[in-house]
C-alpha cells in the first residue's frame, strides 16, 4: 500500500513468474481469447514458435495486478496502455517492471505517471507501456514530500524489525578504545574497559546488519544534511568482554517536521541489549533525523 | 587510562570535571568508522559529504559521545561503572577543529551501598559554541556508607 505524499519518482516492485500452457489454457477460458497458438504448442510450432505464445492481455494482467498492489487501499490505476514488441513464450521466465515517471497533484488526489515493461528472454523488452495511477490526499499531504507511511511499514515500526547476535571480543573492545582514546592495549596487557559507549558498536543499524529503509535514499528531494539526532543508553549491568549479546531492534516513532534546513523525517528506534541468559543488559535508544530540500528536485536521484 | 579512585565523600553538586580538548583528525574519524562499524560516508567521503549538504567530513556524534564518556569514566575511576548515558548533537564539529568536553556534577545520591553521581556533560567547538549535551549517571558501588 502507498499512501499520498510517498508516491516519489522510484521503482515498484517488480515480480517475476513462469507461465505455463495450462495456464495460459485457463486464462483463454477467462478472457474468451484461444487462439490456437496461444495453447497449443503444435499449433504453435506450425507457426514457427518453439512453444506456445504468451498472451499480451495476460501479461498486461500481471501489470494491472502489481500496479494495484502497489497503489493499495488509497489507490486506484486509472489507465493502462500496452504496447507489444515480441512474443514471449510458455516455461521462459517473465520479468514484470515498472517505475514512477511523474508525479502531479490534484485538488484531492496525487496522480503517479508509471512506465512499466515486461522482460523476456535474454533480457529483452517484450512489452512497454505505461500507466497513471491515482491516489486519495488525505488531510496534511499538502504539506508533505516524505513518504513517511512507507518508511513505517518499510522499518515495520513497532515490531521487533531485526535480531542479532554479537559476540563482545577483547580484540574489538581494544580496536574501539584506541580509536576514542589512542590508548593501545598492549599485546599480553589486559583489555580495556569496555566504555559505556560501546552499545554503538552492538547497534544492528549502523552495522548495516539491518537496512530496512535504504527507499530513503532514492528520494528525488536533494538531503541536506542530517545525522544521528540523538543516544541514549539504560545498563542494568556494564558490558564485559565475552559476553554474547543478542540485540533486538524495534522502530518506535517516525515522524517528520520543518527544520531550519529543510523537512526533517525522524526515525527513532530501541535496542533490547540481552546476554545468553536472555537477562537484560541494556536498552539503547537512537534517534536518526534527515533533512530533505523539498523545494527542488535532485535530477541524479530521479529515475534511480 | 588508570585514575585513582573517586571519593565521594570529596564530590559535591557543581563540580566540574576536568575539561578534555580533542582535536580529531580524519585518520581518527576513519578509525573509529572503523571500530564502531559505523559505515555512513559522511564519516570518511568528503564528495559524499558536501554532497549531503556538509562542507566536509563530520566528526560522528557518537565519536563525541565516545569523548563524554571517556571524561566521566576517567573521572570516576576504575571502581565505578556508567548506568546511564545520554547525548543529543545540536551542531556539526569539523576534523582539526578543536573540541572541548565538559561535564558538571549535577546531583549525589546514596543509594543502598552506592553512590549515584549525575553529571551533565557538553561540547564545545572552538566559537563556544554547545555541539553536543548530554548526561551520564555513575554508580560508584560500596560507597553509600561513610
Amino acid at each position: 500500500m502507498t499512501s499520498t505524499g510517498s508516491v516519489a519518482a522510484r521503482g515498484l516492485p517488480g515480480l517475476r513468474t513462469r507461465v505455463t500452457t495450462a495456464d495460459l489454457t485457463r486464462w483463454a477460458a477467462v478472457a474468451g481469447h484461444d487462439t490456437a497458438f496461444h495453447v497449443d504448442d503444435e499449433a504453435a510450432r506450425e507457426m514457427g514458435f518453439e512453444r506456445s505464445v504468451v498472451h499480451g492481455s495476460w501479461k498486461a494482467a500481471v501489470l494491472l495486478r502489481m500496479l494495484g498492489d502497489w497503489a493499495g487501499e488509497d489507490g486506484v490505476v486509472e489507465r493502462l496502455s500496452c504496447q507489444y514488441r515480441r512474443p514471449d513464450l510458455t516455461e521462459q521466465e517473465l520479468s514484470f517492471g515498472g517505475e514512477v515517471v511523474s508525479t502531479r497533484r490534484e485538488a484531492d488526489a496525487q496522480l503517479a505517471e508509471v512506465r512499466v515493461w515486461v522482460t523476456g528472454a535474454e533480457d529483452e523488452v517484450s512489452l512497454q507501456g505505461d500507466a497513471l495511477v491515482r491516489f486519495a490526499a488525505s488531510p496534511g499531504d499538502e504539506t508533505s514530500g516524505l513518504p513517511v507511511a512507507e518508511v513505517r511499514r518499510a522499518v515495520r515500526l513497532g515490531e521487533v524489525a531485526g535480531r542479532f547476535t554479537y559476540r563482545v571480543e577483547a580484540n574489538d573492545v581494544d580496536r574501539f578504545v584506541e580509536a576514542v582514546t589512542g590508548v593501545r592495549a598492549l599485546p599480553g596487557q589486559a583489555t580495556l574497559r569496555v566504555p559505556p559507549t560501546f552499545f554503538a558498536a552492538l547497534d544492528p543499524v549502523e552495522r548495516r546488519d539491518l537496512d530496512l529503509d535504504d527507499l530513503l535514499q532514492h528520494l528525488p528531494h536533494p538531503m541536506v544534511g542530517g545525522g544521528n539526532a540523538f543516544n541514549e543508553v539504560d545498563y542494568e549491568r556494564p558490558i564485559r568482554v565475552g559476553d554474547v549479546i543478542t540485540v533486538a531492534t524495534t522502530y518506535t516513532d517516525v515522524f517528520e517536521k520543518d527544520g531550519r534546513a529543510g523537512r526533517l523525517l525522524f526515525r527513532i528506534r530501541e535496542n533490547e541489549l540481552r546476554d545468553e541468559t536472555g537477562a537484560l543488559v541494556a536498552t539503547s535508544r537512537c534517534g536518526h533525523v534527515l533533512a530533505f530540500d523539498l523545494t527542488s528536485v535532485d535530477d541524479e536521484r530521479v529515475g534511480r | 587510562m588508570t585514575v585513582a579512585a573517586l571519593d565521594v565523600d570529596t564530590v559535591r553538586v557543581g563540580d566540574a570535571l576536568p575539561p578534555a580538548v580533542h582535536f580529531p583528525t580524519p585518520g581518527q574519524l576513519v578509525r573509529y568508522s572503523g571500530a564502531a562499524r559505523d559505515w555512513s560516508d559522511i564519516h570518511f567521503d568528503p564528495d559524499h559529504a558536501r554532497k549531503r549538504g556538509f562542507p566536509g567530513v563530520i566528526v560522528q556524534g557518537l565519536l563525541k559521545a565516545a569523548f563524554l564518556g571517556e571524561l566521566v569514566t576517567d573521572w570516576a575511576g576504575s571502581r565505578s561503572w556508567v548506568r546511564r548515558f545520554a547525548t543529543r548533537y545540536r551542531g556539526i564539529d569539523l576534523p582539526g577543529d578543536p573540541l572541548v568536553c565538559r561535564g558538571t556534577v549535577t546531583s549525589v545520591e546514596r543509594v543502598l551501598e552506592e553512590c549515584w553521581i549525575e553529571i551533565e556533560l557538553w561540547t564545545e567547538n572552538r566559537n563556544g559554541g554547545v555541539t553536543t549535551t548530554g548526561e551520564a549517571l555513575v554508580v560508584v558501588p560500596g560507597a553509600g556508607l561513610s
